[in-house]
């Protein structure tokens, strides 16, 4: 038989009764539109969260934290005081200070240690008429890069430089980012005494919306003066950042940290904070996947039920084309195809739908809770995850075909014919 | 044509339901012949034409065809051989409900692998021949018995058959119709010299052969 008889034959058997094929194809069709709807919000939150963290390009920043020293065994017996080996049980009693610094600064390959300052600001204002509160305020490091709507990063040797926040552009009518290049504004801080200081930047850039939202950016060291102003010491630092030569092998790299371990120390880089959010994002995905998946085998049982009984009902017909010369195999690739076209058209239509009502689900995010989290599509479907899919349900189909298609092929003429 | 000698066939052999249904049955065909093999149900009568017609393995003995021996073929080349060299047309004329009846005269060559073009060509000559190329387009449960039977014969005579095997062919007809349609078999024997076997309880039909082989419980009991 030529291979276009073959699948002509195959898809003529399908339409011959056509409400119970449709069924059929329905149970493949729903789980391969679960299938692509959570694979498609698997893709779209990665490529989002991937978009945004990598936006905050720092090469070479390392964030240490302490690693946190739990008593051994909370049941166990009460250890003897001992004033060099003190475990922490909580975080908040964690702060690493100029010890610290000192004792990362030693490890090879780490060029300098930063703490974070983040001092509270009274208000922010132009011209002392409307005051707001201003409440993300961080510090500016060289070489940390995060998206800009305009202009530039403050020079590290230039206090009096600000990177100001989107959201302030309008509060302090400014009409574009532009606009506010090269204008000044006041912060006013207070210390624990109730005084109050006014400082004037120079607002030399703007940072754009992102996940992480928009922060306003100061230089480290005056945020430093202004934190010990306030307070009236040094201030301990729940995090440090570590800079580091961008171009470190991967196993420097794994060295320092393992350096950093055994003094105590957690040191993880962007690429680690990217690969852990991406594994938690993966587990989810793949819990979710593995309902639809479950959902296309119960549809691949229902397609070899299907078959088993157009074997029977087409007994007779078979044992015809068998005695007028058609090949065992024959008959087998016959049936394996009808079962390969189920598994095709229920992906079809299963990937069709899904992406359909993907992007209505996106298109409904987007105008009500994704509103104001620019750059984020709830569900992208791209094709190196469809393909997969549309594969994945002709495999179900064919292996569900396989055991009516062997039953079909074995049929002897004689006994095919006889029955009624 | 056909040469076969001491044909045993016994199912189930080795079972507690064995049965000879064949005990040794010899005969010879020539080509052009009009052969009936006539015989009670059960009597062993089609087991011998599953046999001739290489639908099945016999138990012991030999069946030549031509200078082949049906039995040393394998599956694939038995299935090649009936689908060249054999034509059958069964009482319960087997059509496809779902194809049309020029779809169901193109089904054997579909299988050999005729291109469509060509197979639509020797299918309407052979509706021709039956005198079915009106109905070319209907559905096959659309059409009466006789003309089911018509379609069934076109679909048999499409491949250019050196033999006919007819099995009961006017079981499902009422006299009248059955009637003609033997009229078209023989005509087809004489026309184009197609052997033609008919397997049938029907002396009547039988009567018109020019060579009838009885059998009674696996045995041949006459031949005239």
């Amino acid at each position: 038989m030529k291979v276009i008889d073959i699948i002509q034959t195959s898809n003529t058997n399908l339409l011959r009764s056509p409400l119970r094929t449709f069924l059929t194809i329905l149970a493949v069709f729903i789980g391969t539109l679960t299938l692509t709807l959570t694979n498609g919000l698997g893709s779209g939150v990665k490529d989002f969260v991937n978009k945004q963290v990598s936006a905050v390009n720092a090469p070479g920043l390392i964030t240490i934290t302490p690693a946190l020293r739990f008593s051994s065994n909370p049941l166990g017996e009460p250890e003897e005081y001992n004033p060099d080996n003190q475990k922490d049980d909580t975080l908040s009693t964690v702060s690493l200070g100029q010890e610290d610094i000192d004792k990362i600064k030693s490890i090879t390959n780490i060029k300098a240690v930063y703490p974070v300052y983040r001092p509270k600001a009274e208000y922010i204002t132009r011209d002392n008429d409307k005051k707001y509160t201003i409440n993300n305020l961080e510090q500016y490091i060289e070489g940390l890069e995060t998206p800009l709507a305009a202009g530039r990063f403050p020079d590290p040797n230039k206090n009096e430089e600000i990177l100001l926040s989107y959201k302030y552009l309008g509060v302090l009518n400014f009409n574009e980012p532009s606009d506010a290049l090269g204008q000044s504004v006041k912060i006013v801080y207070k210390n624990i005494l109730g005084e109050l200081k006014e400082r004037t930047y120079t607002i030399v850039g703007v940072s754009a919306n992102s996940l992480a939202g928009s922060v306003t950016r100061i230089n480290l060291n005056e945020l430093k003066e202004i934190s010990y102003w306030q307070i009236g010491r040094e201030q301990g630092s729940p995090i440090l950042f570590a800079q580091t030569d961008p171009n470190l092998s991967k196993d420097e790299l794994t060295k320092l940290k393992q350096e950093l371990r055994e003094k105590g120390y957690n040191g993880s880089s962007l690429e680690d904070q990217i690969n852990q959010i991406n594994t938690v994002i993966d587990t989810i995905q793949l819990v979710l996947n593995a309902f639809a998946i479950i959902v296309i085998i119960a549809g691949g049982i229902g397609i070899i039920n299907t078959l088993l009984m157009s074997v029977y009902e087409r007994t007779n017909e078979i044992g015809l084309l068998k005695a007028l010369g058609m090949k065992e195999h024959e008959v087998f690739i016959i049936f394996a195809i009808e079962a390969l076209l189920i598994g095709f058209w229920g992906g079809v239509f299963g990937i069709i739908a899904g992406i359909i009502v993907g992007y209505g689900i996106n298109y409904f995010a987007s105008t009500t809770i994704l509103k104001d989290l620019e750059g984020f599509t709830l569900m992208i479907f791209p094709v190196q995850s469809i393909i997969p899919i549309l594969l994945g349900t002709m495999f179900v189909g064919l292996v569900a075909g396989t055991l009516p298609a062997i039953k079909a092929s074995k049929l002897n003429p004689i006994d095919a014919l006889r029955q009624e | 044509m056909i040469k076969v000698s001491n044909l045993r066939k016994i199912y189930n052999l080795g079972k507690k339901n064995e049965f000879t249904a064949l005990k040794g049955v010899s005969l010879e065909i020539n080509q052009g012949e009009t052969v009936a093999i006539l015989g009670k149900s059960g009597s062993g009568k089609s087991t011998l034409m599953h046999l001739m017609a290489c639908l099945d393995q016999p138990t012991d003995g030999k069946i030549l065809f031509d200078d082949i021996t049906l039995h040393d073929m394998t599956a694939i080349q038995a299935a090649n051989f009936r689908n060249k060299r054999i034509g059958f047309v069964f009482q319960q004329f087997f059509l496809q409900p779902n194809l049309n009846v020029i779809e169901n005269v193109c089904l054997p060559l579909m299988i050999r692998g005729v291109s469509k073009s060509e197979r639509i060509k020797k299918a309407e000559q052979a509706l021709e021949d039956v005198e079915m190329l009106s109905k070319r387009n209907s559905r096959a449960n659309e059409l009466s018995g006789g003309q089911k039977q018509r379609v069934c014969i076109a679909r048999a005579i499409v491949t250019e058959p050196e033999v006919i095997f007819a099995d009961e062919p006017t079981g499902n007809l009422d006299s009248e119709t059955g009637e003609k349609i033997i009229q078209l078999l023989f005509k087809l024997n004489r026309t184009k010299g197609i052997t033609l076997i008919l397997v049938t309880h029907d002396l009547e039909l039988a009567n018109l052969c020019q060579r009838k082989i009885y059998i009674k419980d696996g045995q041949i009991i006459e031949e005239s």
